[in-house]
C-alpha cells in the first residue's frame, strides 16, 4: 500500500526547545486521519513540519512517495481560521481563486476557467451566495468554509488541514464532514488537526496521537484506546470522551 | 489665479516635468506602500528614510560627484543596510520588530546627522543642499533630477502591477503561499527592495522625515473605500497622485508667508498636509466604514430602540 504521508524520525525545535521529538508516522492513501493531542503537544507544528513551513532538525518527509517540493501540486492545505486577518480587502470568490495560483505562472491570473472551478468549490462547501462578498462579513463557520473550498481549488491528493472543524457549529461540521467523505471516496487522503475526541470515531478511520512525541498511531479501531488517550492527555483529561466507546471496551474487556 | 491656472495647465516645460516626477512618485510610493502597509512593513520605509541621511553623507564623501543620482544610490544602500541591521538584530538578540525599528531608526539617523555636521563644517561644505534632504524641495529640481525620479517610479509601478497577484496573496496568507510553492522569500525581499527604492525616491521632493508619509497616508485613506485589492491600489494610487498635485500647486501659488526670508511654501511639507487632509476625508466619508455613516446608524438604532420602548408603554 502507498503511503500518503510518511514522517520518519521527525524533531521540530523552536529556539532551543523541542517540540517535536522523533515522529514516526505513516500514513496510507486514501485514508482519513485525524491528530489529537493536547494544547502544547505540536499537532500544527506537525502539519507545517510537512508542508516545509517549519524547519525540521532532524528527520525526513515524504508524499506521495517524494519529497515536498516535488510534490506541491498535489498537497492541499487549510491553514488555521486565525492565522490570517480577515479584515483584508478581498472577496469570498478571491481568496477561493488563490488555490489555482499553484497551476499559473508569476505573471499569470486567474481567467474565466478558473472563475468557473472556483464557484463549483463555493458550491460544494454551500457558499455560492457569498463569493461576492467581503471576506470579514462573513461567519466564522463560513470562513472556514472559504478555506476548504480554496484548498479543493487545488485539486490535491494529499489535504492537509489545520482544525477545519475549530469553532464551527454541528451543521457547518456535518457540511464540511460530507466534503471530505467526498474527496476521500475520490481517493484523496485527508491529515487533519482536530479537537474533539468524541467525533473521531465516527469521522475518522486513522488517527495520530501526539504529545511532543509520538503515543499512538494506526487505524481508530486498534490504535485510539482509552489507555493511548489517557498517555497522550495524561491527568489532564478528567472526563473522557466517549462514554459509550469507554464502557464497550470495558465490557469486551471481561 | 492667472499663476494657479499657468500651473495647472502645465505650460511651463520644467514645472510639467518637476509635476509629472512628483506625481508619479506619489502613485509608486502609494502603491507599494498599500503592500507594504497590508504586509505590516508600513514603518520600514520610515528606517529606510533615516538611513538614508548618512547614505547620502558618506556617497558625497566617497564619491565627490554630487550628482543626485549618487547620492541616492548611497541613501539606497545604506537604506538596505538598514534593513539587514534590523533583520539581524531580530534574529540575534530577539528583539521584537517595532523595538528593532525604533533602534535602526535612532541609529541611523544618529550617524547622518554627525555625519551631516562633518560635511558643513567643510570648507567646500554646502549647507543648503543637504538641508534639501531634511525636508524635500521639489520646487528647486531641476528637469534631469525629475526624470531619474520619474524613471525610478516607472519600474516600481510596473513591478508592483505586473506581480499584484503573487504580492496580494503573500500579503493575506503567507503560509498557504508557501503551501505552493511560490517564491515567498524572494518576493518579500523585492517587497522592501521596492520600499526602499521608492523611499529614496521621494527623497528630493519630500525629505527624509517625512518620505514615509507618502507610503502610509494614501493607503490608509483607500483602506476605508476599498474591499478588494485591485480597488484598494487604484483609489490609493489616486490619492498619492491628487495630493502630490495639489500639494505642489499650493506651494507654488500661495503668497509667501509675512516676513519670509527663505521663499515660499515648502513642497514636501505641503504634499504631506494635503494627503492628511485627504486621510482624515476618507475616514469620516466612507460608505461603509466610514466615522460618520457609522454614527448615524447608531443614531438610528437609538431611535428605533426607543420607539420601542415608547410603544410598549
Amino acid at each position: 500500500m502507498q503511503e500518503a504521508l510518511a514522517l520518519s524520525g521527525v524533531s521540530v525545535a523552536y529556539r532551543d526547545e523541542l517540540v517535536l521529538e522523533r515522529i514516526d508516522a505513516h500514513i496510507p492513501v486514501a485514508s482519513m486521519c485525524a491528530i489529537v493531542g493536547p494544547n502544547g503537544a505540536g499537532k500544527s507544528t506537525l502539519i507545517k513540519a510537512a508542508l516545509g513551513l517549519v524547519p525540521l532538525v532532524a528527520g525526513r518527509v515524504t508524499v506521495l512517495g517524494g519529497t515536498m517540493a516535488q510534490r506541491r501540486a498535489q498537497v492541499g492545505y487549510v491553514p488555521q481560521r486565525e492565522s490570517v486577518d480577515w479584515e483584508f480587502p478581498i472577496s469570498a470568490l478571491d481568496v477561493v481563486l488563490m488555490g489555482s495560483y499553484g497551476r499559473l505562472g508569476l505573471l499569470g491570473r486567474p481567467g474565466r476557467t478558473e472563475r468557473t472551478q472556483a464557484m463549483e468549490c463555493l458550491e460544494q462547501v454551500g457558499l455560492v451566495a457569498m463569493a461576492d462578498r467581503q471576506i470579514s462579513q462573513l461567519s466564522g463557520g463560513q470562513q472556514q468554509r472559504i478555506f476548504l473550498a480554496r484548498a479543493l481549488m487545488q485539486r490535491a491528493q494529499l489535504y492537509l488541514m489545520d482544525e477545519p472543524f475549530a469553532g464551527v457549529d454541528a451543521v457547518t461540521e456535518s457540511a464540511i464532514m460530507q466534503v471530505l467523505d467526498a474527496l476521500r471516496r475520490r481517493g484523496c487522503t485527508i491529515v487533519a488537526v482536530h479537537h474533539d475526541l468524541s467525533t473521531v470515531r465516527e469521522c475518522f478511520d486513522h488517527v495520530l496521537l501526539l504529545n511532543k512525541r509520538l503515543i499512538a498511531a494506526g487505524p481508530v479501531a486498534t490504535a485510539f484506546t482509552g489507555d493511548a488517550i489517557h498517555r497522550t492527555y495524561g491527568g489532564r483529561l478528567t472526563v473522557l470522551p466517549d462514554a459509550a466507546y469507554e464502557s464497550r471496551t470495558a465490557s469486551a474487556g471481561d | 489665479m492667472a499663476e494657479l491656472l499657468r500651473l495647472m495647465s502645465l505650460q511651463d516645460s520644467s514645472t510639467r516635468v518637476v509635476m509629472m516626477s512628483t506625481a508619479g512618485l506619489a502613485i509608486a510610493a502609494a502603491l507599494v506602500g498599500t503592500l507594504a502597509m497590508l504586509r505590516r512593513r508600513a514603518l520600514v520605509g520610515d528606517a529606510v528614510a533615516h538611513a538614508s541621511l548618512p547614505g547620502i553623507c558618506l556617497a558625497w564623501f566617497v564619491a565627490g560627484d554630487r550628482s543626485l543620482a549618487v547620492l541616492l544610490l548611497g541613501a539606497l544602500v545604506l537604506g538596505l543596510a538598514c534593513m539587514g541591521t534590523m533583520a539581524l538584530l531580530q534574529r540575534l538578540a530577539r528583539t521584537r520588530e517595532d523595538a528593532t525599528t525604533a533602534i535602526a531608526i535612532s541609529g541611523f539617523f544618529g550617524l547622518g546627522i554627525v555625519l551631516s555636521r562633518m560635511i558643513q563644517n567643510q570648507p567646500s561644505g554646502n549647507r543648503a543642499g543637504l538641508d534639501g534632504f531634511l525636508f524635500g524641495k521639489a520646487a528647486s529640481a531641476v528637469a534631469s533630477d525629475a526624470w531619474l525620479v520619474l524613471a525610478v517610479a516607472g519600474i516600481v509601478v510596473v513591478l508592483v502591477l505586473g506581480l499584484r497577484k503573487e504580492f496580494g496573496l503573500l500579503c493575506f496568507d503567507r503560509d498557504f503561499a508557501v503551501g505552493l510553492g511560490r517564491p515567498v522569500h524572494r518576493l518579500d525581499g523585492l517587497l522592501l527592495v521596492l520600499v526602499a527604492l521608492v523611499t529614496v525616491a521621494g527623497l528630493p521632493s519630500v525629505g527624509v522625515v517625512l518620505v514615509v508619509a507618502l507610503l502610509v497616508i494614501p493607503a490608509a485613506a483607500a483602506r476605508c473605500w476599498s474591499s478588494s485589492l485591485g480597488a484598494m491600489l487604484a483609489i490609493s494610487a489616486l490619492i498619492g497622485a491628487a495630493s502630490a498635485i495639489i500639494g505642489t500647486g499650493l506651494s507654488a501659488v500661495l503668497p509667501p508667508p509675512s516676513g519670509a526670508v527663505g521663499g515660499g511654501w515648502p513642497t514636501g511639507p505641503m504634499i504631506v498636509l494635503t494627503a492628511a487632509v485627504l486621510f482624515v476625508l476618507s475616514l469620516l466619508l466612507a460608505p461603509e466604514r466610514g466615522v460618520l455613516i457609522a454614527m448615524w446608524r447608531r443614531h438610528r438604532r437609538r431611535a428605533a430602540d426607543a420607539s420601542i420602548v415608547r410603544s410598549a408603554r
